[in-house]
C-alpha cells in the first residue's frame, strides 16, 4: 500500500517537473510573442513556424555537419536576429505603419503557412528528430529521473529569460521597447523611431523561436506542420502570464506545461483541450494573466 | 529685428478629413512664454500637436529656428529643440521615474548629456531625486506632471509645449506647477502653452493668442487680453 503511494508520488513527482520542463520552451515562445504584440500590437503567429524552421536549422547542422543541437543554438541565435530584422524591413515595415493592425496580422498569417509549406517541400512532412549521444540518457535527483535534452532546454529558457530581461532594463534601446509597448505616441515625442523599436523587438522575438527551435529540435520531433499548433500554445502561454511582463510569460508556459502533462496521466489524450480549457477559463475571468499585479491608478 | 523662435504661417490642419484649423499663424518669440487660449473644441491641442509632428499640416508652414518642419515625424523634431509635454502627460506608468528621465533624453543630440540634464532636472524638481525608482504611474497627479516636464527639459529643448500641465490638479498644485513654469522661462526656455485656467495662462503670457472653433480671433500680451471686456465675458466672467 505504502509502496504503491510513493510509487504515484514519483510518477506525479516526475509528470510535474517534465511539465515544468517542456513548459519552459512554450515560455520562450511567449516571451517572443509578448515583445511583438507590445510594439507592433499583433499576436505573431507565425511565431510557431519559425521555432520549427529554428529546429530544422538544428536538425540539417546535426545530419549534415555533425553540430551539437546546442552548438547549433549559440550560432543561430546572432542569425536569427538578422533573419528577423530582415523579415520586418521585408515584410512588415509598410504594414506596421499603418493602423489597421490586421494586414500586419494577415501577413504573419501568410507567412506561417508559406514557412509550413516551404519546409514540406524542402524537407518532406516526415517526422523529424535528432538523436545524440546523450538524447535518451537521464538522471536522477529525489529519485525522479529527468532527461538530460529537457533540463538543458529548461536551461536554456531561464538563462534567456534572464538576457531579455537585462536587455529591456538595462539598455536604452531596450527601455525604448518598454516604452513603445505602453504608449506609442509618447514614444515619439520623446525621439523614439517606432520602426527601429519595432525592427528590435521583432529580431529579438525571432531570435527567441531559434533559441526555442533548436531546444524543441534536441528534444522532441518535429514536423513542417508542428508551428501553427506551438504558436497557439506560446499564446495561451502569454494569456495566463499576462502581457507586458517577460517572467510573466514564462510563468504562463511552465504553468501550460504542467497542464498538459498533468491533464495527460489523468485524462489521457485530454493535455491539448485542457491547456485550450485553461485559456479561455482565463481570459474570461482574468484577462490580464495569473502573474500581473493590478496597478492602482493614483 | 529677429525672427521669432517658432513661426506658424497659413496653417490647415485636422484629423482625417475633418478639418480643424483654418489659415492660423502664430507667433513665439525666444525667451518668452506664449499662451493659446479658447473653448473646448477651438483647436488649441490640433495646433500643438501639428507643431510637433503628431499631425501632418494640410497647407501652410512651420518654421523652427529658422528651420522648415512641416511634415517631419514628431522624433525628429525633438531632437531639434522642440519639446512637447502632451494632454494626459503620456508618462510611461509602468517604467521607473529615472527611467522616464532617460528616455526624455533619447535624442542622440543630447544623450550624451544625460547626467547634466538630470541634475538640472533635479534642481528644478528636488523631490523627483528622491523618487527616481518609483513607479511613475504611482505617484501623485502634481508629482506626475512634473516628471513630465522634467522628462521633455531632459531633451534640452528651445521650446517647451505643455499642453494642459494643470489638469486635474488642485489649486495649491496649480500654483507650484505655473512657479516651475516660471522658473524654467527665467532660465532661457521659451514656452508655448495651452490650458483652460485662462485667467492663470493670460497672466503668466508674454503674449496670447485667442482660438475660436479653428480661427485665431484676437491676439495681444497677456494684459491687454486680460483687461479685454469681451475675453472677460466670454471666458473669465463665468468663473469669477
Amino acid at each position: 500500500m505504502t509502496a504503491f503511494d510513493s510509487a504515484t508520488l514519483g510518477v506525479l513527482g516526475e509528470l510535474l517537473v517534465n511539465g515544468v520542463l517542456f513548459g519552459s520552451m512554450y515560455g520562450v515562445a511567449a516571451i517572443g510573442l509578448s515583445l511583438i504584440f507590445g510594439t507592433m500590437g499583433i499576436i505573431f503567429l507565425a511565431q510557431g513556424a519559425m521555432i520549427v524552421l529554428g529546429g530544422y536549422a538544428a536538425y540539417w547542422a546535426f545530419r549534415l555537419l555533425g553540430l551539437d543541437p546546442y552548438l547549433t543554438l549559440v550560432v543561430l541565435m546572432p542569425v536569427s536576429l538578422l533573419v528577423g530584422a530582415a523579415l520586418y524591413q521585408m515584410l512588415f515595415r509598410r504594414a506596421a505603419a499603418l493602423s489597421d493592425r490586421n494586414t500586419t496580422l494577415l501577413i504573419a498569417v501568410g507567412l506561417s503557412f508559406m514557412l509550413e509549406s516551404a519546409m514540406s517541400l524542402m524537407w518532406t512532412p516526415d517526422p523529424r528528430s535528432i538523436t545524440t549521444t546523450y538524447t535518451s540518457s537521464g538522471f536522477e535527483i529525489a529519485g525522479m529521473r529527468l532527461s538530460v535534452t529537457r533540463t538543458a532546454g529548461f536551461l536554456v529558457a531561464i538563462v534567456a529569460t534572464f538576457v531579455v530581461t537585462l536587455f529591456l532594463r538595462r539598455t536604452m534601446i531596450g527601455k525604448a521597447v518598454r516604452a513603445v509597448s505602453e504608449d506609442m505616441v509618447a514614444s515619439t515625442l520623446v525621439g523614439i523611431s517606432p520602426h527601429r523599436v519595432n525592427m528590435v523587438a521583432f529580431a529579438v522575438g525571432i531570435a527567441l523561436a531559434g533559441v526555442a527551435g533548436c531546444t524543441l529540435a534536441a528534444t522532441y520531433t518535429i514536423d513542417p506542420y508542428f508551428g501553427f499548433l506551438l504558436s497557439l500554445k506560446a499564446l495561451i502561454a502569454l494569456a495566463l502570464g499576462g502581457l507586458g511582463n517577460v517572467g510573466g510569460a514564462l510563468a504562463g508556459g511552465i504553468l501550460l506545461g504542467v497542464i498538459e502533462s498533468g491533464s495527460s496521466y489523468f485524462l489521457p489524450g485530454w493535455g491539448d483541450a485542457m491547456g485550450y480549457a485553461a485559456f479561455l477559463l482565463v481570459l474570461l475571468f482574468r484577462p490580464q494573466g495569473l502573474f500581473v499585479r493590478a496597478m492602482k491608478k493614483v | 529685428m529677429k525672427p521669432p523662435l517658432l513661426e506658424v504661417r497659413g496653417l490647415d490642419a485636422g484629423y482625417g478629413d475633418t478639418q480643424a484649423l483654418w489659415d492660423v499663424s502664430v507667433a513665439v518669440a525666444e525667451g518668452s512664454v506664449v499662451s493659446l487660449v479658447g473653448a473646448n473644441g477651438a483647436g488649441k491641442s490640433t495646433l500643438l500637436k501639428t507643431v510637433s509632428g503628431l499631425l501632418k499640416p494640410q497647407r501652410g508652414q512651420v518654421w523652427f529656428r529658422g528651420r522648415s518642419i512641416a511634415g517631419m515625424a514628431p522624433q525628429a523634431i525633438v531632437a531639434t529643440g522642440l519639446s512637447h509635454v502632451p494632454e494626459g502627460r503620456g508618462l510611461f506608468t509602468r517604467m521607473t521615474v529615472l527611467e522616464n528621465l532617460q528616455l526624455g533624453a533619447y535624442p542622440g543630440q543630447v544623450r550624451g548629456r544625460t547626467e547634466e540634464s538630470l541634475a538640472r532636472v533635479f534642481e528644478l524638481f528636488p523631490r523627483l531625486r528622491e523618487r527616481t525608482r518609483q513607479q511613475a504611474g504611482l505617484m501623485s497627479g502634481g508629482e506626475q506632471q512634473m516628471l513630465a516636464i522634467g522628462r521633455a527639459v531632459m531633451a534640452c529643448p528651445s521650446l517647451l509645449i505643455l499642453d494642459e500641465p494643470s489638469m486635474g490638479l488642485g489649486p495649491l498644485v496649480v500654483e507650484e506647477v505655473f512657479g516651475l513654469i516660471r522658473r524654467l522661462n527665467d532660465s532661457g526656455v521659451t514656452i508655448l502653452l495651452v490650458e483652460q485656467n485662462i485667467q492663470r495662462a493670460l497672466q503668466i503670457a508674454d503674449r496670447a493668442f485667442v482660438l475660436q472653433t479653428g480661427r485665431v480671433v484676437m491676439q495681444g500680451t497677456g494684459r491687454e487680453l486680460l483687461a479685454d471686456p469681451d475675453i472677460r465675458k466670454a471666458y473669465i466672467g463665468s468663473l469669477g
